[in-house]
């Protein structure tokens, strides 16, 4: 009898676990299953409207529009001799190294799939996740963080403000910049926009030396340089000169960029662009080898003033 | 006779609670490997998801959803 009672108690046990478990096992599995769904349709999304973008832009160009018409050119008489030097000293004052510290993974709900339209974020996903953090370390690895040269920036506005690419600071939890003279500021984040890629950091202190702003952009073939922090080599100097006026579909919002082609690798990003003059036309955001879409300036002041209006 | 029937008795009752058990353990093998491709779907998601909706972000192709927080829906 006591076979009998043994049996029907395990059986009665293994009955009740596999009640309990299955169902629980099928919501998680069911779950990340919708998620791994909801993640393909978005990157098949992201695939279709780089391709119609691209497809636009191919449409679109012409040796006219690549060499800016109908954009009202810088028509200055510029020295065929350029200065960089003359140029650096001029600008470094208004150029900042930006460093970030990562973003806690902590519990990983800041984890970008969870904005992805259709990605369910409950309770499975929240174990697991949890799992995934003790498996990992997070803590630990969180701890460790330290802070890391991404890219640079340059003083605008008050001499307090600077702008950078959007890119550089998105997914930091803090921010800092070097200026030209080496000296560290505390910086805090007044605003992004991830799709034109510009970012507005404030920093503390007394105000630096705005950059210099170009009243018009420079025609295709002009002398530009960029400077900035490539593989964190900071405050870094590169020429080159303006290659086209166009779109670049693929990495952001598909809008009307400065294409200059220049040494510019990681690093460049959020960097300005000066002219021979030494006024700044354009902020670096990304690239392929040599040419390197650029944020035209008129643009990094548009949305600057829109993430941190001017009190009347 | 008595005897002969509660043999009998005990025996289709041992019979089906170690079938029960099996069937049980079963499925409970079967939660475990649900949950283990849960579990490495769940990696991917964790991963390739993070990418994708920063690309997302960036193409400006997402409506802010920041601070998104584990709940139940």
């Amino acid at each position: 009898m006591s076979s009998v009672k043994t049996w029907r108690c395990a059986a009665l046990s293994a009955y009740i676990a596999a009640g309990v478990a299955v169902p629980l096992a099928g919501y998680a599995l069911a779950t990340t299953q919708a998620n791994v769904n909801a993640i393909a349709v978005a990157q098949q999304r992201l695939s279709d409207t780089e391709w119609r973008d691209h497809l636009v832009d191919d449409n679109q160009v012409s040796a006219a529009s690549a060499a800016g018409e109908g954009m009202g050119l810088d028509s200055r008489p510029y020295s065929p001799a350029v200065d960089w030097s003359a140029v650096g000293d001029r600008v470094m004052p208004s150029v900042v190294m930006v460093s970030v510290i990562e973003q806690a993974k902590g519990d990983g709900s800041r984890n970008r799939a969870w904005l992805i339209p259709g990605v369910e974020t409950n309770l499975a996903t929240a174990w697991l996740t949890r799992y995934r953090a003790w498996q990992h370390g997070w803590a630990k690895a969180d701890q460790e963080r330290e802070w890391v040269t991404m890219g640079a920036g340059f003083l605008i506005g008050d001499g307090r403000q600077v702008a950078t690419a959007g890119h550089v600071i998105s997914g930091s939890e803090g921010v800092r910049v070097k200026l030209s003279a080496g000296e560290w500021r505390a910086a805090r984040v007044v605003g992004v926009d991830l799709a034109q890629d510009v970012a507005l950091l404030r920093i503390e202190g007394e105000p630096g030396q705005p950059v210099a702003i170009a009243p018009a952009m420079p025609p295709q073939g002009q002398a530009v340089a960029a400077v900035g922090s490539p593989n964190g080599w900071g405050f870094s100097l590169s020429a080159g000169v303006v290659s086209r006026y166009g779109s670049s579909a693929g990495m952001f919002a598909t809008r009307p960029m400065l294409q200059i082609a220049a040494p510019v690798i990681g690093g460049n990003s959020g960097g300005p662009v000066f002219n021979t003059r030494g006024e700044a036309v354009g902020m670096v955001s990304f690239g392929k080898a040599e040419f390197q879409q650029t944020v035209p300036i008129g643009r990094v002041l548009a949305v600057a003033a829109q993430l941190e209006p001017v009190a009347p | 006779m008595a005897d002969i029937n509660v043999t009998g008795g005990t025996c289709r009752e041992l019979t089906k609670y170690r079938m029960t058990f099996a069937a049980a353990l079963a499925a409970l093998a079967l939660a475990g490997w649900m949950i283990q491709t849960a579990y490495e779907q769940h990696i991917k998601i964790l991963q390739i998801g993070d990418k994708s909706g920063e690309l997302l972000q960036m193409r400006g192709l997402t409506a802010h959803q920041e601070g998104a927080q584990h709940e139940q829906r």
